[in-house]
Formats: C-alpha cells, sequence, structure tokens
C-alpha cells in the first residue's frame, strides 16, 4: 500500500486551497466505497484484481491483530470487509478511471485528519487588543453588534466612563433604593468586555462596541449581593424592552445531584419566547489544580440559559471553572476568562481579572455580533450558529462544551 | 415571614391571576406576579405546606439569595 502523501495535490478543487497552509485535505489515497450491500465484498475485490490489477489485501487478513498497513507494502487495496469499503493507493489517472466507469463504486479521497490547531497567544506581538479580543477573532470581524440590544445584569454600570462616552445607554436599578452606580466595579467590568471598544491606549478591549446597553443592576452595594427576584425582574426588564441578548456574570453554587432552579427556567423561557438569548456564567467554585470540581452554578444550569466556562491565554481550562457534573447544569461553550483587561470604576479606570463572569461577557458581546450578521435570527438559531462558529479546542466537553466562542466573520 | 418563589406548572398559565388570589388568602403577601408563571412573596412559616399543596404549584421555595466575591478578588 502506498503510504498516505501528505501535501499531494489530488484532483479534486478543494485540495489546492489548503497547499498554502501546509495542512492538505486529501492523503492522495481514495476510498471506494460499494454502492451495494456488503455480501457483494468478494466479487469488488475480484474486480479491483481483475479489472484494475491491483494487488488487494482485506481486513480477514488481519483476523488476530488489528489491521496495519506497514504490513501491506505489496498491496494497492486494503478490503474493509465489514464495511464494504476499499482504500487504494493507485495514481489519480487510476481513481479517475475507476470513478467514471460505472462499476459500483463510490470513490472519495482519503481525508487527512489533525487534532484541533493548537491556539496560542503570542504576547509579544501587541495587535493593540487584549489577548481576549485577538484569539476570539474580534478584530477581524466586520460586525460591532451595530443597534442590538444587549442587557448585562450585575452590579451596575459606571455610567461617567470616558470609554463610553457618546454611547447609548439605557438603566434600570432593581436593587432597592440604590441607583444604577456601580459600587462594587463587576458590572462596569463585565460591561466593557462585552459592549465596550478601547481603552485609553487605544488598545481593543470590548466585543461589541455597536451595541445598544441595557444595564440592569439587580446586584447591590459594594459587596454585590442580590435577591432572586431583583434578577427575576431584571430578566423580565429585558426581555420586554426587547434586547435580544441578556448577559449574568452572576450565580449561586450548586450541590451534586441539585436540579435546576424552575423559576429561573421559566424566566428565561419568558425571555427567548421575546427573543432574546440568555448567557450565564458555568461559576468559579472549582479548584482544578487540587482536583476539585464543582458543577455548574445556577441559573447557568438551566437548559434555557448557555453556560460559560473559562480559557486562560495557554488555551485550558481556567483553575476555577466549573464542570458539567449535574445532568442539566452542562457547560455549552467556552471564552476567555484568564487576566482580563477591562474598564473599571473611575478613577483606576482599568483591571484586570479572571474568571467565568468575563467569559460570559465575551460571548454576551458575540451574541450581539450574531444578531446583527442575522437580524431577523430566533435565539435558537443564534444559539446553533454560536455553537457551529465555536473553534474545538482538545479539552473535555465538560468543561468547555463546543469548545472557544469566536466571532462571526 | 419569609420570602418564597413559587412557581405555576405551565399547563395552569392561564389560571395565574385565579391562582395568586388564593394563595393570598392563605396568608401570602404577594410582592410580584410575573406572566410567566413565578410568584414572589411572603409568607409565615406554617403557611407555607398549604401553599405548597396546591396542583398548580410546581415549586415553592425559599428565595436564594446571590453573591459575586469582594471587589478585591481577584477571581470574579
Amino acid at each position: 500500500m502506498q503510504p498516505p502523501k501528505l501535501g499531494r495535490q489530488t484532483f479534486l478543487k478543494g485540495n489546492a486551497l489548503s497547499v498554502a497552509s501546509d495542512n492538505p485535505r486529501y492523503t492522495g489515497r481514495y476510498f471506494l466505497i460499494l454502492d451495494n450491500e456488503s455480501k457483494e465484498v468478494m466479487e469488488a475485490i475480484r474486480r479491483l484484481e481483475k479489472k484494475w490489477r491491483l494487488s488487494v489485501a482485506t481486513t480477514a487478513d488481519f483476523i488476530s491483530d488489528p489491521p496495519d498497513e506497514s504490513r501491506l507494502k505489496d498491496a494497492d487495496a486494503l478490503v474493509f470487509n465489514d464495511l464494504g469499503v476499499a482504500l487504494v493507493g493507485v495514481d489519480e489517472e487510476k481513481a479517475e478511471q475507476i470513478k467514471l466507469s460505472g462499476t459500483g463504486f463510490l470513490v472519495v479521497p482519503e481525508k487527512v485528519v489533525y487534532i484541533p490547531d493548537e491556539v496560542t497567544v503570542d504576547n509579544d506581538s501587541n495587535r493593540g487588543a487584549t489577548w481576549g479580543i485577538e484569539v476570539i477573532g474580534v478584530l477581524e470581524s466586520p460586525y460591532t453588534g451595530a443597534g442590538v440590544k444587549v442587557a448585562v445584569l450585575d452590579t451596575g454600570f459606571d455610567t461617567g466612563h470616558p470609554d463610553f462616552e457618546g454611547r447609548t445607554i439605557t438603566t434600570a436599578s432593581f436593587a432597592p433604593d440604590e441607583t444604577i452606580d456601580d459600587l462594587h466595579g463587576h458590572g462596569t467590568h463585565c460591561t466593557g468586555i462585552a459592549c465596550g471598544l478601547v481603552d485609553v491606549q487605544g488598545d481593543r478591549y470590548g466585543v461589541a462596541s455597536g451595541a445598544h446597553l441595557y444595564a440592569g443592576k439587580v446586584l447591590s452595594g459594594r459587596l454585590g449581593s442580590g435577591a432572586q427576584s431583583w434578577i427575576l425582574n431584571g430578566m423580565a426588564w429585558a426581555a420586554r424592552n426587547g434586547c435580544k441578548v441578556l448577559s449574568m456574570s452572576l450565580g449561586s453554587p450548586v450541590s451534586e445531584g441539585e436540579g435546576y432552579d424552575i423559576a429561573y427556567e421559566r424566566a428565561a423561557r419568558f425571555a427567548r419566547s421575546k427573543g432574546t438569548l440568555t448567557v450565564a456564567a458555568a461559576g468559579n467554585d472549582s479548584q482544578r489544580s487540587k482536583q476539585r470540581f464543582e458543577p455548574v452554578a445556577s441559573p447557568a444550569d438551566c437548559p434555557s440559559i448557555l453556560a460559560v466556562g473559562a480559557i486562560d491565554p495557554e488555551m485550558q481550562v481556567g483553575d476555577f471553572s466549573n464542570r458539567a457534573i449535574n445532568s442539566s447544569g452542562l457547560v455549552d461553550i467556552a471564552a476567555p476568562g484568564v487576566e482580563i483587561h477591562s474598564s473599571w470604576l473611575m478613577p483606576a479606570r482599568y483591571r484586570t481579572l479572571s474568571g467565568t463572569s468575563m467569559s460570559t461577557a465575551y460571548v454576551a458581546g458575540i451574541a450581539a455580533l450574531l444578531f446583527e450578521k442575522y437580524p431577523d435570527a430566533t435565539p435558537a438559531v443564534i444559539e446553533t450558529e454560536l455553537r457551529k462558529i465555536a473553534r474545538s479546542l482538545p479539552l473535555p466537553a465538560e468543561d468547555v462544551g463546543e469548545g472557544l466562542s469566536m466571532a462571526p466573520q | 415571614m419569609r420570602q418564597i418563589i413559587i412557581t405555576i406548572y405551565e399547563i395552569y398559565l392561564d389560571r395565574l391571576t385565579i391562582v395568586a388570589e388564593q394563595l393570598h388568602r392563605e396568608g401570602l403577601v404577594i410582592i410580584h406576579v410575573y406572566e410567566f408563571g413565578v410568584i414572589i412573596g411572603m409568607a409565615e412559616e406554617e403557611a407555607i405546606p398549604r401553599m405548597r399543596n396546591h396542583k398548580e404549584v410546581a415549586s415553592l421555595e425559599e428565595e436564594k439569595q446571590v453573591h459575586i466575591p469582594p471587589p478585591d478578588s481577584e477571581v470574579q
């Protein structure tokens, strides 16, 4: 059997695209797939031998051992008896002939299989953006979330922050006797990631810079605590006001075996019915370095809410990031969540923080870009697209779901 | 008095107002009724078991508090 020739062109046009990237799609070998039932295998083998003068080995030759290509040096074809498929090492011309001969074979090129690309952040190449913004492809995206209403339910927002001068901002406080003023800083940080633009040096740190921000305060005081009813009030407010995205970088820890909170789920479904996609933080209760894994927090564990886990600059799971342990509490997607630079209360203006709160804000921003790209899409369609364009990571789905959330191009 | 969150089964959503009125008669001080079938209110401890027994009530729980780490924490 001829070895796979990585980097070799095939007659298929698709392969030409990948030559430049040194990652060819095809090996230069072909699979012949039998049109008929697999009982025709023996006949097919005879045809390969007679008509095309190929030396054929079959997986029946390997009854006691798994098939091993290195033992097939002299064969041109390996027939997988159970599958009704033959792998053949022939040149393009012959493959084309077999394809055109109408002898009951479907001819498809053998694909090269790669592990997902290593994504690392080159800290030396400052492209004028935070590592998170760079790695999720915001700089290449033509979208800004223009006109899309994005609700951030949090500790409030520093409406006087100079980075947000001139922006359209609607505010409401659901914390009794408090204004929208952010007394903690968390809300201003998360909002910066989801809806900010650039810092005073001109470095980009926010995703949906064209979005119409709806800042809702549901966590009060300097310590940032809230009642569930304030959060439900905020969710209903966002949904009724036509917000397309609802971001909740908050939560309560959940025990192993505990079900999701039905009141939050009902509120999230109501939001969906109004066209609002809800994302929430998977939670920071784990200590992976000490083998401690905690389940996705509430309300992120609700089926109608996307749970977001945290990724660090080396594309590893954040040490604190929670895991899918309970059956309803899956991690849906992941985003940068370690050492994230964003806006903070004045006069400090900026701060670097870690947590699934930050990751959630990135996904909220990306969802806003998608709603700009597909203005008539339902939350379900946007969720599907968000999952589809996520970048696969060589990490367990229980930690990162579909992988790294990416901005639409 | 305890602050509680009551969620009604979806099939009874059209009876939401009637259920809320019934709960009120049984001692629930209603704070908010959401159209998606959630009622927030306050009730005395001893009135709670009876409220939980209505066929329309899917869940009755004490209202949770949500906290985030203090501002000086590096992990948020």
